[in-house]
């Protein structure tokens, strides 16, 4: 009762100010603890009805157990226009095919995205979503600065791509990183797997003199890799397995069009029977086309506490230098700053870019020596530049920049030696004891100590070890998580300020009259006030890539264009940030001129309308 | 004791096969054409191909079934017939072809092509001998339509012969912002897309002497009369910026839409983002028995064919090659296109397939096929089957060329017209009031069905042709049997068995793409004996063969291949390979049984009296 009359009240309350929640949190969230699939749907769906009007949940699939794939939009549903609610046709189509819905409003600004568990067992990232998600939200109002951004930009947050491997790996323990296809049942299967009972799917382990591993000569807990020759207090060697077999199914993040072939061999060097023969696969491929607004991906996996930049499967080759630029010395600049890690000296004076490839002339990395610096560990390519070798096919990241014209990146979350204070610097077997020992010290129940079993095709076994789904490849939750989800909120804002927005800057109306007939010599700059081109350098050729376009409406038609015309194609304009290296040769402004004739009374606007940079309109008075 | 023995084939297929009902020998009458009768002097619209298929379903129930593959983006559902003979095995267990007719929208003769090669199998199979024994061991998939949407909207609504080429997913063709903002449409009413003109005293154009054509006046060329400015095509001008039908309907190409070598500039969004494609994929990939596939396109009367990938490797010293025919063949196709070696008998099934259809289509070229995310492409990379696109039909040079010049002039053009197409053929330039533009011209061009697809009249022709050439292939499916064997005793109870399995026909079982991309149902044949064994050939230690007796080491075969109780392989088209038998047996009359299952190639047994009598 007392519970009912409070909600009441808060209705009531927000009811009659009518005023947009100045920094509340109007939906709790809290980070001790996995949300999972379910967790995350219902905050989800909380936070959409909590904020009407700067929220949006859609669904763009379903995975293949047809659990709906979510994206939440954050964005002010009242501000921005698209050019069709500008651009009225002349004639209505006649034909039987229906003209084509509305296009809408979020996409009509510069759009953000982020995504999480696209690998069922990599449910941190699912985390730092709704992390971002609840700053956003929660600073509408408060912050100018995050205002300002949802007034005039999107962001679209899917923080569980791989639905079904989310739910079996946290709701049931499982871990699955596949989705699941080709499973001859379904989630109930793992459970049947659970030997002990425990609800806890660790690890088997038994004797087998051709074992892999030993017990660790410190902390018989732990299970190291048996290498020939070394001498170990306790010889007996072990086979180690998971107790639950990871399902057959598959992996989202190679699905994806961008090289999914090897070209080497002409088979596949994806997964799937096809690219984007998974539901998920196609279900993210199709949002992103629909949404060609979005110029920033952020993709989070685990682990390794790294950031990866495209190209996986071709490395620096096929990517333009100028996007190269702007992911190294602005972007990579940035994480290693948040990452408290040394960057390369050249980052910070790229004047200095060509001694710097003078110095790498000769090493086996030509990568590095063409671009004049090596990566560094937290910001790197998924390609093997040192062997000049690829090492993944059809990833998404891959496919984002390379064909959608977007800046991705995959943040590879979890890296307990940079983490967690007390293992700094610790590696292999020393931190997999202190983080053990942390462990102890802490009271967190990650790891079961091994018990006898009985296993129906190894006999005796035991069960034990890490907790399939957190163990060493998950963030623990509480203040590690909550630590992590900060520093990457910090960074995704930084990209998100990055964003380019076209904007009409300063219109000029010279008037004549005679009679009925006015004419007008209209002048209008058109300027791109975000940081960052409208379009990507590697885009600029390809069919999608519109570049801008400016359309001087009359609203009735009744216009007659004596110099210029109703539609002015202007190419993609520079962001007003410099991108180091590279010299802004056309600058973020157009200066765009028309002469006309009118009849009175007719209604003129100028449009402005950037595929990645938003659209905004405005009326011409004379 | 040497000697070879013809063996008795038992087709496992023939077993269940109830003898033709109304087997016509004299070749002068009707072959059932009158059982079910379709009018092949029209294009038929979505609605009315639908029908057809259902009601041959309905006449002919033990040879196909109709069913939807999926939807497409407006909701058409797609149909394919699947025609085989029922009470021989289902579709699946045997080889099969599989044609679509129209993947771009205005492309409708595949229709036709492929609803007559339908309607030729199911109504002949009683009567004809070729057809009966084909279906009995072999599967045809039809589908006549692909891009349903388009192909009903160019049957049935004004479109000018390029239009609508493409499913309707909006796009911002003319990268202004808007989406299919501008589109072609009929302003005068007559049903027909044609050319906009207006009077204006500086235009370029002039009206022909006949008044049928607007022509070009050439700069210096002297003309009073009347002057044409070109508008564009017919239509209005939808979003105002002047220009005409710049951004008409659709826009993504359905075939530049498959995943193999798929490139965004051509494709447009991401493989398979159009729901026809991924349909026909899916379902596709479901039958691992297409082993050749034909997508109707026009225009052009080509045969394009699939080639496997160029050459990696250098060419060996003295490469295998086809010995030159002696005799002159004009229709004899080699491709120009070195492959490697595990790749070469599906470059000689390409060529040989590409030469019946030369000669069979007649006035046709064979020309490669493209790749960037062409249909074609992915069922011969991703499926392994053996892919040919036909650009049917094509200027009427073969009709109208009255002075052999190799092309039809704009007067040999009208001639064809008047004379082989009754006169009804061509939009003739008019006065029309545009409410848009006033007063203005329209007309100078042929009608829809003229250029890219045939006029009524040649519907039948055309389809009839391609009907046999498909039959060819259907006719060249594998087909496996026992051939020649031997028997020799080589030792005290050892009898060394050879037996030639043999495909008489063009196809393999399995192309060498299939090999490669290990897509495929190894051929298997089980060796049991009655009284003794098999010894297996194959040493387990040293994963060699074995020989067991002198005999083997010195009077073998040289192209035999040493098998045991179970041996798999690949039967390559027109082939026969031979397999040696090691048994053991202490009973001379004891019996060496076979038996051969191939997925493609059908089933057989054999059985051989050590003993060496039949």
């Amino acid at each position: 009762m007392n519970c009912l009359v409070r909600i009441c009240l808060c209705i009531t309350v927000s009811a009659l100010t009518h005023m947009p929640a100045t920094g509340a949190r109007k939906v709790p969230v809290a980070f001790d603890k996995f949300h999972g699939y379910s967790g995350t749907v219902d905050y989800l769906k909380a936070v959409n009805k909590a904020y009407p009007d700067i929220t949006e949940l859609i669904e763009i699939g379903k995975s293949f157990q047809r659990r709906p794939v979510y994206v939440l939009i954050i964005t002010n549903r009242k501000t921005g226009t698209t050019l069709d609610r500008e651009k009225k046709l002349v004639y209505e189509r006649k034909l039987e095919v229906p003209t084509p819905p509305l296009m809408p409003l979020h996409t009509g600004k510069a759009g953000h995205l982020l995504t999480g568990a696209t690998h069922g067992n990599e449910q941190t990232g699912v985390e730092v979503c709704l992390y971002f998600i609840d700053k956003m939200v929660s600073g509408y109002g408060d912050d100018a600065g995050l205002t300002e951004l949802i007034d005039t930009k999107t962001f679209y947050v899917c923080p569980a791509n791989n639905p079904d491997g989310l739910y079996n790996t946290v709701e049931l323990g499982a871990p699955q990183r596949s989705n699941s296809m080709y499973q001859t049942d379904t989630a109930a299967a793992p459970q049947r797997r659970d030997l002990n009972n425990d609800k806890l799917f660790t690890q088997i382990r038994y004797k087998n003199p051709n074992g892999r591993f030993v017990k660790d000569s410190l902390d018989a807990r732990l299970m190291i890799t048996y290498q020939e020759g070394v001498t170990y207090p306790d010889p007996q060697r072990y086979a180690v397995e998971y107790e639950a077999q990871p399902d057959k199914g598959i992996d989202i993040n190679r699905n994806f069009p961008e090289a999914w072939w090897n070209l080497q061999t002409t088979l596949p060097g994806g997964t799937g029977e096809y690219p984007t023969s998974a539901p998920e696969t196609h279900a993210l491929c199709e949002f992103i086309i629909n949404h060609p607004n979005i110029i920033m991906v952020n993709e989070y996996h685990t682990q390794g506490g790294h950031v990866y930049r495209p190209m996986g499967s071709t490395g620096d080759i096929g990517m333009d230098s100028r996007d190269i630029a702007v992911y190294d010395l602005i972007m990579g600049k940035k994480y290693a700053e948040l990452m408290g890690t040394e960057i390369p000296e050249v980052w910070t004076n790229p004047s200095e870019l060509s001694q710097h490839k003078d110095k790498l002339r000769g090493d086996k990395n030509t990568f590095a020596a063409k671009r004049g610096y090596k990566l560094p560990y937290e910001w790197r390519v998924p390609y093997n530049e040192d062997e000049n070798r690829t090492a993944y096919y059809g990833l998404f990241l891959d496919w984002l920049y390379k064909q959608c014209g977007i800046y991705s990146i995959v943040t590879e979350l979890w890296n307990p030696s940079h983490d967690i204070a007390a293992l700094k610097g610790l590696k292999n077997v020393e931190l997999q004891r202190a983080l053990l020992k942390y462990m102890d010290e802490q009271a967190l129940n990650y790891f079961v100590d091994w018990k006898p079993a009985n296993h129906p095709k190894h006999g005796d076994v035991e069960t034990g070890g890490w907790v399939g789904h957190i163990g060493p490849n998950n963030a623990f939750p509480g203040p590690t998580l909550e630590n992590i989800c900060e520093r990457q909120w910090q960074f995704d804002l930084f990209r998100s300020k990055l964003m380019p927005q076209i904007a009409i800057q300063t219109v000029d109306v010279k008037k004549q009259t005679s009679g009925n007939t006015t004419v007008l010599e209209i002048t209008a700059e058109i300027e791109n006030v975000g940081a960052l081109p409208t379009g990507l350098a590697n885009t600029e050729w390809m069919a999608f890539n519109r570049g801008d376009v400016v359309w001087l409406i009359g609203e009735n038609n009744r216009i007659t264009y004596l110099s210029g015309k109703p539609c002015e194609k202007i190419g993609n304009l520079y962001g007003r940030m410099q991108i180091p290296g590279f010299e802004n040769k056309t600058g973020n402004r157009k200066t765009l001129k028309w002469i006309v004739a009118v009849e009175a009374k007719e209604h003129i606007k100028i449009a402005a309308s950037s595929l990645k940079g938003g659209t905004v309109v405005k009326e011409i008075k004379y | 004791m040497k000697q070879y023995i013809i063996s008795i084939l038992l087709l496992a297929l023939s077993l269940g096969a109830s003898a033709q009902s109304k087997k016509q020998a004299q070749m002068g009458k009707p072959h059932g054409e009158t059982d079910f009768v379709i009018n092949w002097k029209q294009y038929y619209t979505y609605d009315e191909w639908v029908k057809i298929m259902m009601d041959l379903q309905q006449k002919y129930p033990s040879l196909c079934h109709v069913e939807s593959i999926g939807k497409s983006r407006m909701g058409r559902d797609m149909y394919v017939m699947t025609i085989t003979a029922k009470h021989t095995g289902k579709d699946t267990e045997k080889p099969a072809v599989w044609v679509d007719g129209a993947i771009h929208g205005n492309e409708v003769n595949g229709i036709t092509c492929s609803l007559y090669l339908a309607w030729y199998l199911l109504t002949r199979y009683d009567y004809d001998p070729r057809v009966y024994e084909s279906l009995n061991r072999a599967t045809v998939y039809i589908l006549p339509g692909f891009n349903v949407d388009g192909n009903d909207s160019y049957v049935r609504l004004p479109n000018t012969e390029n239009n609508p080429r493409e499913p309707f997913r909006p796009l911002d063709d003319d990268k202004d912002g808007l989406y299919d903002d501008d589109m072609t449409e009929d302003v005068d009413g007559d049903g027909e897309l044609s050319i906009m003109y207006a009077e204006d005293p500086s235009g370029e154009y002039r009206l022909s002497k006949d008044g049928m054509r607007f022509v070009r006046i050439e700069t210096g060329d002297w003309w009073e009369g009347k002057r044409f400015r070109r508008l564009g095509s017919e239509g209005y001008d939808n979003d105002g910026d002047f220009e005409l039908a710049e951004d008409d309907l659709g826009g993504i190409d359905p075939n530049r839409n498959f995943p193999w070598d798929f490139r965004k500039e051509n494709g447009k969004s991401y493989p398979l983002s159009e729901p026809e494609t991924r349909n026909v994929l899916n379902y596709q990939l479901k039958k691992k028995n297409i082993l050749v596939s034909f997508n109707y396109h026009n225009v052009g009367r080509l045969i394009m064919y699939m080639m496997p990938p160029e050459a990696k490797k250098p060419a060996p010293a003295s490469r295998p090659r086809e010995t030159a025919s002696s005799e002159k063949d004009i229709y004899r196709f080699v491709s120009p296109r070195r492959v490697d070696s595990e790749y070469q008998h599906d470059a000689d099934v390409f060529n040989k397939t590409v030469s019946a259809g030369l000669y069979i289509l007649k006035n046709y070229e064979a020309e490669p096929g493209n790749e960037y995310g062409e249909h074609l492409a992915t069922t011969y990379y991703l499926q392994g089957a053996y892919a040919f696109l036909i650009e049917l039909w094509g200027p009427p040079t073969p009709f109208a060329d009255t002075n052999q010049d190799g092309s039809v002039s704009d007067d040999e053009f009208q001639k064809w017209i008047a004379l082989d197409l009754g006169g009804d053929a061509w939009v003739k330039p008019h006065p029309v009031t545009h409410p848009q533009l006033g007063p203005i011209w329209i007309g100078g061009t042929a009608k829809k069905h003229i250029g890219r697809t045939p006029p009524p009249r040649y519907i039948e022709q055309e389809a009839d042709k391609h009907c046999m050439y498909v039959m060819y292939c259907i006719e060249q499916l594998p087909k496996l049997a026992f051939g020649n064997y031997s028997v020799k005793k080589t030792g005290n109870n050892l009898y060394e068995i050879e037996v030639e399995v043999v495909n008489d026909k063009l196809f393999p079982t399995a192309s060498d793409r299939s090999v490669v991309m290990k897509r495929y149902t190894p051929d298997r044949i089980t060796a049991r004996v009655s009284s003794g064994s098999v010894i297996n050939p194959v040493d387990n230690n040293t994963g060699n063969a074995s020989p067991t007796s002198t005999y083997y080491r010195t009077h073998y075969r040289k192209d035999a291949t040493p098998a045991g109780e179970q041996v798999t392989f690949r039967a390559r088209g027109n082939s026969t390979q031979v397999f040696r038998y090691t048994v053991l047996s202490g009973n001379s009359n004891a019996t060496l049984n076979l038996s051969l299952e191939s997925a493609n190639g059908g089933k057989a047994t054999l059985q051989i009296n050590l003993s060496g009598k039949s």
